[in-house]
């Protein structure tokens, strides 16, 4: 479901949760800082040039009914009033809700599923962890048009079914969610899978005592145990949900009728098509906002709830 | 500090590859002293023979640079360009609503004077020129024009028994029967290309409302409420939710433009409204090419209203051609547009070899080689002499109000908004646009401004 | 437990995990396993016998196993899709990201894990709510920025644009992987008077070895596949990496499945082939570091 810009957020934001930095030793802490910092600098450098900068300036047009071309002209928060009010918006918001829901679901069940089922053979385990795997590392446009011909009315499975599923303004938002998580489960069951191989096998033991079958000792044991993983893999399923592009775009640009228009499909076209950059803006500015809120949750109830990852 | 070999060794790969990474771009700052021009080419034919007969043939003051984009970026990368201060020295648009941001944020050089030294309000159909003014000044030149027509295949009707619709009842006619048999009545759909709804919009507009409501909806003088407008649409959807369009909704949103061509062709399809881009397209679905003996024709739309006149015919300006703000040769610039634009020969010249988009120049039979394709030649000529004139969506509408109108009437035929409802939206929309100054002139139905 | 899956990974030694006791799954998970395995591979075959199908066959036949193999199709798409300097572009993209990346990363993962740098915490921060913008959002005041600074139309310019989007990710992922590894053999390096840029390299990076490949693999992908940044600063076609290329290609030749099978094939194959080479690294590496256990 996330594009490949954005490789394994999965250890990235694990990272986040995990360090705080240690006491200090008793070597010259002046001298490791000042050196640290320019350790640091070729990331800051190229973060502030294509990241931050660009982003400051997006948040500035979002103040602007700037079109693209010419001049900007400050309206304050029109753009976000317009908003609020706006039925593509609302329309498109709705859809990645759905999107979100959808993602946070059938893939993380698939993806469990798989990686215990693979803990649970002796042979073969590794072979069917790269089949699982290979979907992942084909570039969304290749998947996209795998599916699109898979599909398609005239010589696919379409055509078997008689159903033009991208044409469909019920079908097509589910089907290119399906084309997505086609590519991206498998992803999740490697990530569970290497959680899964750490936990502890006496538990194991100890519930089959107990009389547990396979399933209640998924429920008891594994579950419970690669909790920080699985709850790490639903925040960042939500944040790349709501950012989700290249199979809208690819597949269905947000149709058929606006049925599968979502947040980013809109703002690439208001951008592009309507010429209203400056409101394109605001809608990328609502996203960014949508994510840290997601963000800052999740690590507020980590904190609350004392986990650690 | 001393580095190990390995670390050495690393960084120095580093700092050798970064001048040869920057050594395989290229410069954006100018090296080159003629006049940059961008351009997007539908097919490779097309492309060679511009690139040899208007491009290496001409022997003005200063040379030609052509530099391809693709055709799906081509807008964008122009915008983007100009939006940093670079962008060629002749800039292409799809129509005069983006000229119109374009001139709004200064980025073009006003043509008037050139106009006047090279004679174009002559050489040019009036129409188009006043499409082309803003504010009184002549902004672009249309460098490509366009209208909507109706394509069939003479064998599938002759086959049935039909012959071309002159009207509103022999066409519901024949689509009826059509259906019936479960052919598909119009091969459409907007699968490979999302506007492509505007094509109907733009037929019902102007054959079913009239281009003389039309006229008055783009001057605002009548709302896009207004019931013949609304009638218009209602109709259209009608037809759409028959499955007259495309042979169903569902397959109207996934179905390519080869396929509308193929299904022309092999009789599955009777009729195709699109416009005369198309005849360039079709040549490899029909005939030797395509291992099938299909032929095909085309014929002007008809009035499906009976106040509608009988012969309209919907322009468009498919490209204008304007001049950078920032070309440091503007003169080289313009008698270069003149080379392009102009001549009828080399215009008609085009047409016949590539099938290249002409400038709207009067054309008669005369003008063109005896080599040109009978059906290609016939309809610029009738062009050329067009009474009545209707207007195309994406070169009269501005530019929101035209996104909103392709996006939205898809939401109409699938009864998520009702006619009324879409045409509220548009008007919302065009209003504000009109009082932005950012809605083109459009000349009168009878071809002059006014 | 945690420390024990961490520091396996760590160690030089790169021998099998801990064994998990394989309950013996009967035949039913196998089946379903290999169900999953058919969905997940299935259509990437059935893409590659419409690849070596004639148009006609593929509308009869669009499932099967091809009657003749059209080779030929691969040699039409690789010319009409302008294949050759795709695959070169891209060679020249991913190489200078994947350089780029290691080194941005390495140094800042290290400084973060190791030198104390003060504010890590928020800066870590920082780097995640950033990765969790929209992209599409700054690609015009970006694109303002790289024409102003000569860096537009340029592949070193995609390439710097690729370093500011992809390193973030891979510091974290290289920093959680650093702080695994123990620090004795660093110490011992510092106290015999070693400086920090000489510690890095000499000690860290060798350690640190999988981490990088990980990275490497990971941005290596991602740059391969990216589509949207490279349309729109490349300007040549004759430098549009692969995934631009065979996107034009797709949306010109829409209803041509085999010949945009082909050069679906042909797109996917190095990364294919690099991935089956390396997968046991490239799966081991993105799971293992720092994500297993609790």
């Amino acid at each position: 479901m996330m594009t490949t810009t954005t490789p394994t957020a999965t250890t990235a934001a694990r990272a986040v949760l995990a360090g705080r930095p240690e006491r200090p030793r008793r070597s010259p802490v002046r001298r490791r800082t000042v050196v640290a910092w320019a350790f640091m600098l070729p990331l800051i450098l190229t973060n502030v040039l294509v990241v931050l900068g660009p982003s400051l300036s997006a948040l500035y047009y979002s103040f602007t009914d700037w079109s693209g071309v010419g001049e900007a002209r400050w309206i304050g928060l029109d753009n976000y009033v317009e908003l609020v009010g706006d039925p593509e918006f609302l329309n498109a918001f709705w859809h990645n809700i759905v999107w979100t829901v959808f993602f946070l679901v059938v893939p993380m069940v698939m993806g469990l599923f798989g990686a215990f089922a693979l803990t649970r053979i002796r042979r073969f385990r590794l072979l069917f962890r790269v089949a699982f795997f290979v979907p992942y590392i084909v570039a969304s446009v290749v998947t996209a048009a795998v599916w699109e011909n898979l599909l398609s009315s005239d010589v696919g499975v379409g055509e078997a079914f008689g159903i033009n599923f991208l044409g469909n303004v019920d079908l097509a938002l589910p089907t290119v969610a399906f084309v997505n998580n086609w590519a991206w489960w498998g992803f999740l069951v490697v990530i569970f899978l290497a959680a899964m191989q750490g936990v502890d096998p006496s538990l194991y033991e100890a519930a089959a005592l107990d009389g547990a079958g396979p399933f209640r000792q998924f429920w008891s044991v594994t579950l419970p145990s690669i909790r920080p993983t699985f709850m790490f893999l639903g925040l960042m399923t939500i944040i790349w949900s709501f950012l989700s592009f290249d199979y809208v775009y690819i597949l269905t640009q947000g149709g058929p009728a606006g049925s599968t228009d979502v947040l980013s499909t809109l703002l690439y076209r208001e951008a592009f098509a309507s010429l209203r950059a400056g409101y394109a803006s605001a809608i990328g500015i609502v996203m960014g906002v949508i994510s840290a809120i997601v963000v800052a949750a999740y690590l507020i109830i980590r904190k609350r709830k004392d986990w650690a990852i | 500090m001393t580095l190990s070999r390995r670390g050495f060794l690393a960084l120095s790969g580093v700092a050798a590859l970064t001048p040869a990474l920057a050594a395989c771009g290229g410069d954006a700052r100018r090296t080159f002293d003629g006049i940059e021009y961008w351009a997007a080419f539908p097919d490779d034919a097309q492309r060679e023979y511009f690139q040899a007969e208007r491009v290496d043939a001409f022997t003005g003051s200063a040379p030609v640079q052509l530099t391809i984009k693709p055709s799906e970026s081509i807008g964008r990368l122009v915008q983007t360009a100009l939006a940093a201060g670079a962008g060629p020295d002749l800039i292409s648009t799809a129509g005069p609503a983006q000229v119109a941001a374009y001139a709004g944020a200064g980025y073009l050089l006003p043509l008037d004077e050139y106009a006047q030294q090279y004679g174009w309000n002559g050489a040019l159909a009036p129409w188009a020129l006043a499409a082309s003014r803003m504010d009184g000044k002549l902004l672009s030149l249309p460098a490509g024009y366009e209208s909507m027509i109706l394509l069939y295949n003479p064998a599938t009707l002759a086959t049935n028994g039909w012959s071309v619709p002159t009207n509103r009842a022999e066409f519901e006619a024949i689509c009826t029967e059509a259906k019936a048999k479960d052919m598909i009545p119009v091969a459409a759909g907007n699968g490979d290309f999302r506007p492509a709804s505007e094509w109907a919009v733009t037929f019902a507009l102007n054959h079913h409302a009239g281009p003389t409501a039309v006229h008055e909806v783009l001057a605002g003088r009548i709302p896009w409420t207004d019931p013949v407008i609304v009638d218009a649409i209602a109709q259209l959807s009608d037809y759409f939710q028959r499955g007259w369009w495309g042979g169903s909704v569902e397959d109207y949103f996934t179905t390519g433009f080869p396929s509308m061509y193929a299904s022309l062709a092999s009789g599955e399809a009777v009729f195709m409204i699109t416009g005369s881009w198309a005849l360039s397209e079709l040549g490899p679905y029909f005939g030797e090419e395509a291992g099938n003996d299909a032929t095909w024709d085309w014929a002007p739309l008809f009035p499906l209203r009976d106040d509608v006149p009988a012969q309209v015919w919907d322009l468009g300006i498919g490209q204008t051609m304007s001049i950078n703000s920032k070309c440091p040769i503007p003169d080289a610039a313009a008698e270069y547009l003149d080379f392009l634009e102009t001549d009828p020969g080399r215009q008609a010249e085009g047409i016949a070899e590539v099938g290249l988009q002409p400038a709207p120049v009067r054309l008669t039979a005369a003008d063109f080689p005896d080599s040109v394709d009978e059906r290609q030649s016939r309809l610029y000529v009738e062009l050329s002499n067009a009474a009545t004139i209707g207007y195309t969506t994406w070169t009269f509408c501005p530019q929101q109000t035209d996104t909103e109108l392709y996006t939205n009437f898809d939401k109409v035929f699938t009864d998520l908004i009702t006619p009324h409802e879409y045409c509220a939206g548009l008007d919302k929309i065009f209003r504000k646009e009109l009082a932005l100054g950012k809605v083109p002139a459009a000349p009168a139905p009878d071809g002059l401004a006014r | 437990m945690t420390t024990a899956t961490l520091e396996g990974t760590a160690r030089p030694r790169s021998g099998p995990r801990r064994p998990v006791t394989g309950r013996g799954g009967g035949p039913v998970v196998h089946v379903v396993l290999c169900l999953l395995a058919l969905f997940s591979l299935g259509p990437l075959v059935i893409f590659l016998f419409s690849a070596l199908k004639s148009q006609s066959e593929l509308a009869t036949n669009p499932l099967s196993f091809p009657a003749e193999l059209r080779w030929d199709n691969f040699a039409t798409a690789w010319e009409q899709a302008n294949m050759a300097a795709g695959l070169w572009n891209s060679l020249v993209v991913v190489f200078g990201t994947v350089v780029g990346v290691c080194v941005i990363a390495g140094c800042a993962a290290y400084a973060m894990a190791r030198l104390e740098l003060p504010g890590a915490g928020a800066f870590i921060t920082y780097l995640l709510v950033t990765s969790s913008l929209p992209t599409q959002m700054f690609l015009v005041p970006l694109f303002y920025l790289w024409t102003n600074v000569n860096l537009y139309n340029t592949l070193f310019g995609l390439v710097v644009i690729y370093w500011g989007l992809f390193a973030p990710f891979a510091t974290l992922l290289l920093r959680s992987f650093m702080l695994s590894i123990p620090k004795e053999v660093e110490e011992a390096a510092r106290i015999d008077g070693a400086g920090e840029l000489r510690v890095l390299v000499q000690v860290v990076l060798p350690m640190a070895a999988p981490g990088f490949l990980t990275i490497a693999l990971v941005t290596a992908l991602s740059a391969y596949n990216e589509f949207l940044f490279a349309v729109t600063f490349i300007q040549e076609s004759d430098y549009l990496p692969v995934s631009t290329t065979f996107f034009s290609f797709q949306q010109g030749f829409s209803q041509d499945y085999t010949l945009i099978g082909a050069a679906g094939v042909i797109m996917v194959l190095p990364m294919l082939v690099l991935f089956l080479a390396l997968q046991r690294r490239f799966i081991e590496g993105v799971s293992s570091s720092g994500l297993g256990g609790t």
